[in-house]
């Protein structure tokens, strides 16, 4: 038996194995690319009484479902930095990131989102500014998350926050329901309704429980497709395709 | 062949052996389903199924865990011996010449009749020699020779449901019944049972050295009392033993991935600041709950839909409870567990509730909060299971062993009977506290971290049970 030539073989047999697998493995954690019938969805949002401002997100994010503690911060210890951060020089945001920053909590999941200050305040706001910060994983907003950093006079003076802290991700993806599915699993909630949709998008939500729950300190977030209507009220309707 | 080639073809072989390793790696991660940045060497779990069996609990019969909760055994000199850790006595139904073979085989006799005979008969024949086994729970004999795939004689469905069976030697050719559902009493002659094994069984165990029991009447006097039945003197070895209920946060994960199986992926996990964790499956249909008193809490989103009998879903129930057992840990030791209890609701698909209470060394254990390991099955599945199941610790080297005299129940009794009135709301004679009595009994308490020797005392008109410490008479709770 020619030896040389059968390892030859096997290299080469065992190289396109792992190719092999190495591809199947990626496509099968890619994104799904939706292929649908755009005019038949159109048709049957008509049916459900859904007018669309925007257009439908034709991918369907393969996802991890996440697990996090609720970040929980002393409100002494809030106060007493308060202080230490000096007051806005270089504008509100950066004034917030320090004292996040002071507090240990700045990483990449906290990302900025807006600030409100001077007219945009609604009525009877007790701050001269709030600069909003949002929760982003793995590509993906967690809805409902946010740390609010308020300024009175220049300074800090309050923190309020809901924010799962200390993600983990799932070992493996999760496929998610499409967005078109999406919103007419909305569409037949609401039967009858006429329902103007503003925006759609992929995010990580912490679903709500049927039961009763004493203090959480950690939860589980999972994929979600978050539904703005022309009222500006989200929706969210769950998007794990089990 | 030159050194060229000869290093040429040593590296081919390593590349072989590296992309062999390589494919083995991948194919584990495609099996799994990991993502490449998720791997880890404490990621990979190399489990083919080749589990070790040693480790493997041995799986229960039915008739390892529905057990008579006691067997009473009479003189017929007015004493009895009075045995709660049924187990050996009861024996196996593989051996002809067992208590339960032949408790369990009367229906199957070719000659069989039937009568019913008074509440007065019944009591009378027990004050004889005899042996009786007494169920907390009915026991509807036609399931169970269903359950064993054997045909009933015609006739023994009057007995529908026992709570009580044994022999005398007044009817030595008959079994005696009891059924509490229905409050009726039966004599049935088998022409199979009767003296041969009477004689067997008390050849056989030795009762020289147990306590002699009475009717709590036979201490107050005729009329005062009820035919409760408690020792008048006994030694006791049982000492206060650590039980541990904490938990240990990677035992929970091993244990919540048992329920889910592989829909775990999917579940949500809530922590909570006391500590409870929820396992939550769907929004919220399925959820198992581990709560800060070591105690597990699973409730089953949906229930099957097939009608089983009382057996077969007994079946089911322990076959759960075997999968979902917690691994003890540091030389402790899990308690046993016996059926105490069991509830069915004819509605629908039939749901059936078992409540079972735990045995360490022979002896109950007690929980104040009601039963420790609770199992329903509906339609076929189970739907419900509760387990409050403590790791006990084997008693320590300076622990007594010895065996010491307990405080007598009669002067337990006489000693609180003023708070257990108060408990009942009355002001009552220890007497009339004697008569409301409606068991007691002996066993362990489990409470803050410890099981210590008890008195259980129960009484109409008390929901909950009342405990005295089985030496110094103490109260556990009361005033």
């Amino acid at each position: 038996m020619d030896w040389t030539k059968a390892k030859t073989i096997l290299i080469i047999a065992l190289l396109a194995t792992n190719v092999f697998l190495i591809y199947s493995h990626q496509t099968r954690h890619m994104d799904v690319h939706e292929t649908g019938n755009d005019e038949v969805v159109a048709q049957l949002m008509e049916q459900r009484n859904l007018e669309l401002t925007v257009e439908i997100p034709k991918v369907q994010p393969n996802v991890h479902i996440l697990h996090g503690e609720y970040l929980s911060v002393d409100r002494e210890e809030i106060k007493a930095l308060a202080f230490s951060v000096p007051r806005v020089e270089g504008g509100y945001e950066k004034a917030a990131e320090d004292f996040l920053e002071y507090l240990g909590i700045f990483d990449e999941a906290v990302v900025y989102d807006s600030t409100t200050s001077g007219t945009d305040r609604p009525e009877g706001a007790e701050y001269d500014a709030c600069v909003h910060f949002v929760n982003v994983v793995d590509g993906l907003q967690i809805a409902e998350n946010f740390i609010d950093v308020y300024f009175e006079e220049g300074q800090v003076s309050d923190m309020k926050y809901r924010f799962l802290d200390d993600v983990e991700l799932s070992p493996r993806r999760v496929e998610t329901i499409s967005a078109a599915v999406a919103v007419m699993s909305l569409g037949s909630e609401t039967p009858g309704e006429k329902l103007v949709i503003t925006g759609i998008r992929p995010v990580y939500r912490v679903p709500e429980a049927d039961i009763e729950l004493g203090e959480t300190v950690s939860d589980t977030a999972f994929p979600a497709w978050e539904i703005t209507l022309g009222s500006g009220e989200k929706k969210y309707v769950e998007a794990v395709q089990i | 062949m030159d050194k060229r080639t000869s290093i040429k073809e040593t590296i081919k072989s390593i590349v072989i052996v590296v992309l062999t390793l390589s494919t083995i790696l991948l194919l584990y991660v495609f099996w799994k389903d990991l993502s490449f940045n998720q791997l880890s060497f404490s990621e990979i779990d190399l489990d083919f199924g080749f589990g070790d069996e040693e480790e493997m609990p041995a799986e229960r019969l039915v008739e390892d865990i529905a057990l008579p909760s006691a067997i009473i055994i009479g003189t017929g000199e007015g004493d009895y011996f009075v045995k709660t850790d049924t187990k050996e006595l009861y024996g196996s139904p593989e051996d002809p010449s067992s208590l339960v073979s032949v408790i369990c085989g009367f229906g199957k006799g070719e000659e069989l009749f039937i009568e019913e005979i008074s509440e007065e008969q019944y009591k009378e024949a027990y004050k004889y020699k005899s042996v009786r086994a007494v169920f907390n729970y009915l026991v509807p004999i036609l399931d169970y020779y269903k359950f064993k795939g054997e045909k009933a004689f015609s006739g023994v469905e009057d007995v529908s449901n026992l709570s009580e069976i044994g022999f005398s030697e007044v009817a030595k050719d008959s079994v005696l019944a009891y059924d509490a559902q229905q409050n009726r009493y039966f004599r049935i002659v088998t022409g199979e049972t009767g003296s041969d094994w009477m004689d067997t069984f008390f050849a056989a165990h030795d009762f020289s050295e147990e306590a002699s029991y009475y009717p709590l009447e036979a201490f107050l006097g005729e009329g005062n009392g009820t035919d409760v039945m408690v020792p008048m003197y006994m030694e006791s070895d049982m000492t206060v033993r650590e039980a541990s209920l904490g938990r240990d946060p990677a035992a929970d994960l091993i244990r919540a991935k048992a329920f889910f199986g592989k829909t775990f992926d999917f579940v949500r996990k809530i922590e909570e600041a006391g500590g409870k964790v929820i396992y939550m499956y769907g929004y919220g249909e399925t959820t198992l709950i581990l709560a800060e008193d070591g105690s597990i809490e699973y409730k089953a989103g949906e229930s099957g839909r097939q009608t089983l009998n009382y057996f077969e879903a007994l079946d089911t129930a322990i076959k759960f409870i075997d999968r979902h057992e917690p691994v003890p840990t540091g030389g402790a030791v899990l308690p046993g567990i016996r059926l105490e209890k069991s509830s069915i609701d004819d509605s629908g698909y039939k749901t059936y509730r078992f409540e079972f209470s735990q045995m360490v060394g022979g002896e109950e254990i007690f929980f104040k909060d009601g039963p420790s390991v609770v199992v329903e099955v509906s339609g076929g599945v189970v739907s419900y299971f509760y387990a409050k199941r403590p790791f006990v610790a084997e008693p320590s080297a300076d622990a007594k062993q010895a065996k010491e005299p307990v405080f007598a129940a009669i002067n337990t009794i006489a000693a609180n009977y003023e708070s257990i009135a108060q408990m009942l709301g009355e002001e009552l004679t220890m007497e009339e506290v004697a008569q409301r009595l409606t068991s007691v009994k002996y066993g362990y308490l489990c409470e803050e971290g410890a099981l210590s020797p008890v008195w259980e005392i129960k009484a109409a008109g008390l929901n909950e049970s009342l405990y005295f410490d089985l030496y110094t008479a103490k109260s556990y709770g009361l005033d």
